[in-house]
């Protein structure tokens, strides 16, 4: 891959990665960081893939290490200062809205698997790819996450969405 | 919450998360990766000197705990009589050596 090729690549991908990173890290000050960290390993590891979408997978896999990769960092951190409490993901960012703040109260791994699943639309293969997860798990995993997305909304007083018939 | 559902509630948040911010520079990130990749052959190729540097600190410093071992008596006869000075002086010059070598071996 050259510069260009890369530019281009980057300009297809960058701005949907973005909004991955910001969301399952909840913290949007590292997400720009998170986001370079993201592209340097993608350069650096030179994936022998052609496929634009299996490219695109095996980047959303390097952005997910990235940010738990981060959480593992900051976690000793904390640790080491004895100044936090101990907790097993990264502090919630400032949300911009209800459904953004009742997003960042559900785990990590269930914030990837409902934008990899629903942003993204990723099959359950690719996103057992990106999370490294079995394949036969990601169905029942999705049905949690669904139902503890569901839960907290409730608890927030935010009503139902009605799905509408086409 | 059936998929649908989801899909809208993701659907909304996805349309949140579009600031419209800048997002990082691709030039600068192709030139940082440039860069580590030049550091990473860097290292790679001066890699044996740095060993052959630590493997002859090694040597050294167990030839110098062995022959002091070997001449403690004749070490302790010499020391009897110097009295704190020379021990205050001998160590003054351990500590300047630590610092000399840790200025060699910092990159």
């Amino acid at each position: 891959m050259d510069q260009n090729e890369f530019t281009a690549f980057y300009h297809e991908t960058a701005p949907a990665l973005h909004g991955y990173i910001r969301r399952v890290s909840a913290d949007g000050q590292a997400a720009d960081d998170l986001l370079q960290e993201t592209y340097l390993r993608f350069l650096r590891a030179k994936p022998e893939v052609d496929d634009p979408a299996a490219m695109k997978a095996y980047l959303y896999k390097t952005a997910t290490a990235a940010i738990y990769d981060r959480w593992r960092r900051q976690r000793r951190e904390r640790l080491w200062s004895l100044a936090f409490r101990f907790r097993d993901e990264a502090p919630p960012a400032a949300g911009t809205g209800d459904v953004t703040r009742c997003f960042e109260k559900l785990k990590p791994r269930e914030r990837a698997l409902l934008w990899l699943a629903y942003v993204e639309g990723y099959a359950h293969g690719e996103v057992a790819g990106a999370l490294d997860l079995n394949e036969k798990s990601i169905k029942v995993l999705l049905f949690r996450a669904r139902r503890n997305l569901e839960r907290i909304l409730r608890q927030n007083g935010i009503s139902e969405v009605q799905h509408e018939r086409a | 919450m059936n998929e649908p559902e989801a899909a809208v509630w993701m659907g909304r948040l996805a349309a949140l998360s579009r600031d419209g911010g800048a997002l990082p520079n691709p030039a600068l990130i192709w030139w940082k990766a440039r860069l580590f990749e030049k550091q990473a052959a860097q290292a790679r190729a001066t890699r044996p000197i740095a060993i052959a540097q630590w493997v002859s600190l090694a040597v050294a410093a167990v030839t110098t705990i062995v022959l002091c071992m070997a001449n403690w008596r004749s070490i302790q006869d010499l020391l009897a009589p110097a009295g704190l000075a020379l021990w205050v002086a001998g160590a003054a010059c351990v500590i300047l050596m630590g610092m000399a070598l840790r200025f060699v071996f910092s990159d």
